[in-house]
């Protein structure tokens, strides 16, 4: 066998280079609430406990909340949003900024549809209703925690 | 801003006085009450926005308000007691790790990992310091992203992920130490990211290993790494690996192949052998209804061992590399309890491990029975916090007994 020639990973390279180069955004605000609530003509400022949030609604019929919060994934901060519907349960959840190099598989669509339906006394424990994903575990782990805040607060509020 | 909002709500009210003290009608005076109403309603709304959308003008506000700059860390103590008198029974900060990471940018980042192993290390201590990573990773999409600088070979599932708390057992198990060499990291440059759905790929091109620093058959090719240390880079290895995840699934493989002659420079005798090193693995893991399973079979092969042999062979190492090495373990464990932080899961796992020397009669150079074991272990993982975690196990080899153990370990990472 002959020794590996150092020059291949030059194509390597030149092929990352002709790649797209994309930040750490994934979704703009208008983005993640359309993605949220796609029916909704209006996006309502409504903070709820001091929560950045939203009231979607439709022809003036509330639809349900998008809330906007932020966890720590390893060590870099995650902001994502949720969907709440006006009936207390979870849509989906949206991640917008993801900025470390590891850890992203939170951003798969199965990962995160796992959180619909969800409501305030849902257990949202990571391995136990919530499953994880190898590697990921911390992102994982406090994205589940952040939502199941945010669904405390939620429902807080709402009681008022 | 807000100045001038309340200036506008001070007009709107002293307008609405204005009006109120005029002698309108009561129904016109409700009318105009409702319209007050809506106005400061709108203002509200107005500043509102306008903070929010301040907010929003920096959503990343909180992370840069701190630092670019991360730190982050794990670390172990454990106890292992021996049964067999003859063995020394120990305790010891086995690890503490402490990592690094810098954001320059979306795109660009470090990430490093020092690790002091055993405490004090010094010329009359047993302990090491050592860069568990060091490298710069650029990331192009989620689906590019470059590497480069000293990294973890992605071959296994414990060599990348191998903070306390994510495995089972206080030692790390024997087939991704003897056959895998977790810690396992080298000198290159690598491709990586997510494709499709949870298809995650690694690939490129490093240091290898050095076969003319190979002198422990025990522990596989580990000790012909090179750990970045003036690593001898006449052959350079590639690597590549695959794995597929969805909530709660892992399985993947990993491979690694390249000469290890390294053209004789750490020793002359090797030169002009290529001695190549292949290491393979398949993996998976899934987590269902408490169960947590796991698995892994890892195996490699060795060019030119008996030529490596001859020429490291010491009186001390007669048989310094191994021709083939291969092993497997199956691990089941259960959450027996769990409430909020709190977690105790028991595990129980089975391995197997076969290092193949090479066999010369003539020199009376025969294989080691204890190099060819197989291991119980059985134990509990207990979770204080889901990063903090208090482990115990017992451990019964098959073939070397004396080797038989139990341990306790104190974990965690940060």
């Amino acid at each position: 066998m002959s020794a590996i020639d150092p020059r291949l990973w030059v194509p390597v390279a030149l092929a990352c280079a002709a790649a797209p180069v994309q930040g750490a955004q994934y979704l703009t605000l208008e983005q993640a609430q359309r993605a949220l609530f796609p029916e909704a003509d209006a996006f309502a400022p409504a903070p709820l406990g001091g929560q950045r949030a939203w009231a979607a609604s439709r022809g003036g019929a509330l639809l349900g909340h998008v809330m906007v919060d932020e966890v720590i994934g390893k060590h870099e901060l995650i902001t994502y949003a949720l969907g709440v519907g006006a009936d207390g349960a979870v849509r989906s959840v949206e991640i917008m900024d993801y900025r470390e190099s590891r850890g992203g598989e939170v951003r798969d669509p199965r990962w995160r549809a796992q959180f619909k339906g969800k409501r305030s006394d849902s257990p949202l424990r990571l391995e136990e209703d919530i499953q994880n994903i190898s590697g990921a575990t911390l992102s994982c782990r406090h994205l589940t925690e952040g939502v199941r805040r945010l669904l405390a607060l939620h429902a807080a509020e709402l009681k008022k | 801003m807000e100045a001038r909002e309340s200036f506008v709500k001070k007009h709107v009210k002293l307008l609405a006085m204005a009006f109120a003290l005029s002698p309108l009608t009561v129904a016109a005076q409700s009318t105009i009450e409702q319209k007050i109403d809506a106005l400061q309603q709108e203002v509200e709304r107005l500043k509102q926005e306008s903070r929010l959308r301040k907010e929003q003008a920096a959503p990343a506000a909180g992370a840069d308000a701190g630092s670019a700059t991360s730190i982050f860390g794990y670390g172990e103590f454990n106890y292992n007691r021996y049964r067999d008198s003859e063995r020394t029974s120990k305790a010891d900060l086995r690890r503490f790790v402490i990592g690094f990471g810098h954001r320059f940018s979306d795109e660009l980042s470090f990430q490093s990992e020092l690790e002091i192993e055993h405490a004090i290390a010094s010329a009359a201590d047993r302990g090491e310091v050592a860069m568990e990573q060091a490298y710069l990773n650029y990331r192009f999409s989620d689906a590019a992203n470059v590497k480069g600088g000293l990294f973890l070979i992605p071959l296994g599932i414990l060599n990348e992920t191998h903070e306390p708390p994510t495995y089972y057992g206080v030692e790390r198990n024997e087939v991704e130490t003897r056959i895998i060499p977790t810690t396992w990291r080298e000198l290159g440059f690598g491709l990586h990211g997510l494709v499709g759905q949870g298809f995650k790929y690694d690939a490129g091109i490093t240091t290898g290993f050095n076969s003319g620093k190979l002198d422990d058959p025990s522990t596989g090719i580990r000790s012909g790494h090179q750990e970045g240390q003036l690593a001898d880079a006449k052959d350079l290895s590639v690597y590549g690996a695959l794995n597929y995840q969805a909530p709660g699934l892992l399985v993947g493989g990993g491979l690694f192949t390249g000469n290890t002659g390294q053209n004789g420079q750490a020793n002359p005798l090797l030169k002009g052998v290529a001695a190549r090193l292949t290491l393979w693995d398949v993996h998976a893991k899934y987590s269902i209804a408490g169960f947590d399973l796991q698995a892994l079979y890892a195996a490699g092969t060795l060019g030119d061992a008996d030529k490596v042999n001859a020429v490291t062979s010491t009186a001390a190492t007669p048989f310094a590399a191994p021709k083939s090495l291969k092993g497997w373990y199956g691990q089941a464990a259960y959450h027996v309890y769990r409430r909020g932080d709190l977690d105790v899961a028991p595990f129980v796992r089975l391995e197997r491990f076969e290092i193949r020397q090479q066999e010369d009669a003539a020199l009376g150079l025969f294989q080691d029975p204890k190099n060819l074991e197989r291991v119980q272990t059985i134990g509990v993982n207990f979770k204080v916090h889901p990063q903090v975690v208090l482990k115990t196990d017992i451990q019964h080899y098959k073939v070397d007994s004396t080797r038989n153990r139990f341990n306790i370990g104190l974990g965690y990472m940060f």
